[in-house]
């Protein structure tokens, strides 16, 4: 009985309703995907556990980083949360929801949202997180970080996976790359309850991890023109 | 529950927030959450969270903005445990 229901629950994860839009915008990006970024994922640090719940924290460089995240989790599902200003007409609100986007505003902000990340992470779910707040259009340097990243992962105690995507001047020539760091337990730098100003000190220090995966990914690509010469 | 009684909760609340002692907040009903206490959004959040644990309540479609001093925040305490009670 309790196989059968459990099966039942796989097939549901797989095909269901709620993720139809999700699923189809998914699979059918992949391949032209696959073929126009070329993705190539570094691990430098070793592959971090990809099971349960968990944070992702992400540079942001352009419209379709859900896509390229979406290379280093293949086969699970996350939610991301986007500015509320994305959210304007009827159909964007659709495309978004569907995309299972979750509105932020912060200076309006409805706790509906922040109701939702605990729930969705005690689910054992992904929520990604573009710490940076707004897409940076002018280079690949890490821009200061929101300290919600944090402030989610020490109240849900969920490790964050710290991901740095490398901005690409030419799809025709550059592969996208991707570059995974470890897992990064907040709860590790501070002891009991935390402050605002520990979750601000922490979220230096993932910035921080950001940045190192920034400088491996450029002295990488040096060594790798180095040896071609 | 009076007003006194919620913000002496209150002041326990913000002093986890913050990390200091409770006897180092010194606030009133009309401080200002951002510019008297020195709370930024995630400070606002984080004090959300807190009072929600605290006091066994939901800010369920609550227009966060209006929270603008402690005064504001007890109305909405002993709105929401108003509610909860009625139901």
């Amino acid at each position: 009985m309790n196989k059968k229901s459990k099966e039942k629950g796989s097939i549901s994860n797989i095909i269901s309703l709620e993720f139809l839009g999700y699923d189809f915008a998914k699979w059918s990006a992949a391949l032209p995907m696959l073929v126009f970024f070329r993705p190539k994922i570094f691990y430098p640090f070793g592959k971090p556990n990809k099971k349960g719940k968990l944070i992702i924290s992400s540079n942001h460089i352009g419209a379709l980083d859900w896509v390229r995240i979406g290379f280093v989790f293949p086969f699970r599902r996350h939610w991301t949360l986007t500015r509320v200003e994305c959210f304007n007409t009827k159909f964007n609100t659709f495309i978004f929801n569907s995309l299972k986007c979750l509105p932020v505003d912060r200076e309006n902000f409805s706790m509906d949202t922040y109701h939702r990340i605990p729930e969705l992470l005690k689910r054992g779910k992904i929520v990604l997180f573009f710490s940076e707040g707004r897409v940076n259009f002018k280079n690949n340097d890490v821009q200061d970080f929101k300290m919600g990243t944090v402030f989610f992962s020490v109240m849900n105690d969920t490790p964050i996976i710290p991901i740095y995507l490398v901005k690409t001047d030419n799809y025709l020539t550059q592969r996208c790359h991707i570059v995974v760091g470890k897992e990064f337990n907040p709860k590790d730098y501070c002891e009991g309850i935390p402050s605002i100003a520990d979750i601000a000190r922490i979220n230096e220090e993932l910035r921080k991890k950001e940045c190192e995966l920034g400088q491996w990914h450029d002295s990488y690509m040096k060594s790798k023109k180095i040896n071609k010469l | 529950m009076s007003r006194e009684e919620i913000i002496s909760r209150l002041k326990k609340v913000l002093a986890t927030v913050k990390g200091v002692e409770e006897s180092t907040i010194d606030c009133d009903e009309s401080t200002n959450l951002l510019t008297g206490l020195g709370l930024n959004s995630v400070g606002m959040l984080y004090m959300i969270i807190a009072v929600e644990n605290e006091f066994g309540i939901r800010f369920e479609d609550t227009n966060t903005s209006e929270l603008v001093t402690v005064g504001k925040v007890i109305d909405f305490i002993q709105q929401i445990s108003a509610m909860k009670q009625g139901k």
